[in-house]
């Protein structure tokens, strides 16, 4: 299983007003893989 | 409509929580007022009291000591954004305070009071988790450490006693060379998911030695991804 989908799973996340939680989920995945992009592109 | 509530206006740490522990329930630390006051005015809550801690002249201090910034908890998200100190050492961190709310929310909110009410869709939380931040409260003839982990036990709910004040939060430098990014995605107006990490090359910079995850807003409460860390690079692009 990728990161993405473990933290996903892991987020908790509930369905509400922001969105469904597979929604979430998802979103969780796709913000996750950016922001390592961004944290090793920032390495200093 | 606001109801009428009586204003303490303690100068000391003690002081604040002797107030505290003689009033009860019927009295909450007031700092920049952005949540409480809101809720206040709908009627969701009332305290008879409200104690401002803003007298506390300490408690908005921006420090840097032996590899850690301290970080007061009255300091408010513009001190936060407009510090030097944080845009050279943690400029994730300026990132995302820059990006809370709106101007007028971070002139007056504070660090603390966001931490403090807890409200699941909040972006600090999450990215102390992967900095490791520790959080400082104290009561009359007491002080702890919190590791953040440990601090938020359900939407709303901290680990904070009654009469505890949350002082100010400890956040390690990364060690180099770090990489730290915090991204949200919301389209109300707060967030409605957040994501931080925080990554470790070794001195080469080809391989990464540490990585840290955590994920907040989607649920209750922000927490670590242990299982993500492990996996590092390869299966995660
Ligand atoms: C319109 C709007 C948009 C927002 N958007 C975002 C966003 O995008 N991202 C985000 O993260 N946040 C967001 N927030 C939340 C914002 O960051 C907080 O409202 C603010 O930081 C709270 O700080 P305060 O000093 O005003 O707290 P207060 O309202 O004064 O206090 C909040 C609670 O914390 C307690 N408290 C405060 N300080 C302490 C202390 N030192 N020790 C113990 N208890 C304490 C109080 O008793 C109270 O229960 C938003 C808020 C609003 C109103």
């Amino acid at each position: 299983m990728k990161a993405g989908e473990i933290a996903g799973r892991a987020s908790d996340a509930i369905s509400d007003l922001h969105g469904s939680q597979e929604y979430k989920e998802h979103i969780v995945g796709v913000l996750l893989k950016r922001a390592f992009q961004r944290a090793q592109e920032y390495c200093v | 409509m606001l109801r009428r509530f009586r204003l303490e206006e303690p100068e000391s740490v003690d002081e604040t929580s002797d107030l505290l522990a003689r009033y009860g329930e019927s009295a909450k630390i007031y700092a920049g007022g952005t949540e409480l006051l809101l809720a206040m005015k709908e009627g969701l809550v009332h305290y008879e009291r409200l104690v401002n801690i803003k007298k506390i002249r300490s408690l908005d201090q921006i420090t840097t000591e032996n590899g850690f910034i301290h970080i007061g908890a009255l300091s408010t998200h513009r001190k936060l954004v407009e510090s030097s100190l944080l845009r050279e050492r943690l400029p994730a961190l300026v990132g995302m305070e820059s990006d809370i709310a709106n101007i007028r929310v971070r002139e007056v909110g504070t660090l603390g009071g966001n931490l403090c009410f807890a409200e699941p869709h909040a972006d600090p939380g999450t990215l102390l988790l992967v900095l490791g931040a520790r959080l400082f409260a104290a009561k009359r003839s007491s002080n702890r450490e919190i590791p953040v982990e440990q601090f938020f036990v359900d939407a709303y709910e901290t680990c904070l006693e009654p009469d505890e004040i949350l002082t100010g939060v400890r956040v390690p430098l990364p060690p180099r060379p770090s990489g730290v990014a915090y991204l949200k995605f919301g389209y109300l107006e707060r967030p409605s998911v957040g994501v931080a990490v925080r990554v470790t090359l070794d001195q080469t910079r080809e391989s990464i030695v540490e990585a840290r995850v955590a994920v907040g807003c989607a649920g209750p409460v922000p927490r670590r991804v242990e299982e993500a860390e492990r996996l590092r690079q390869p299966v995660l692009l």
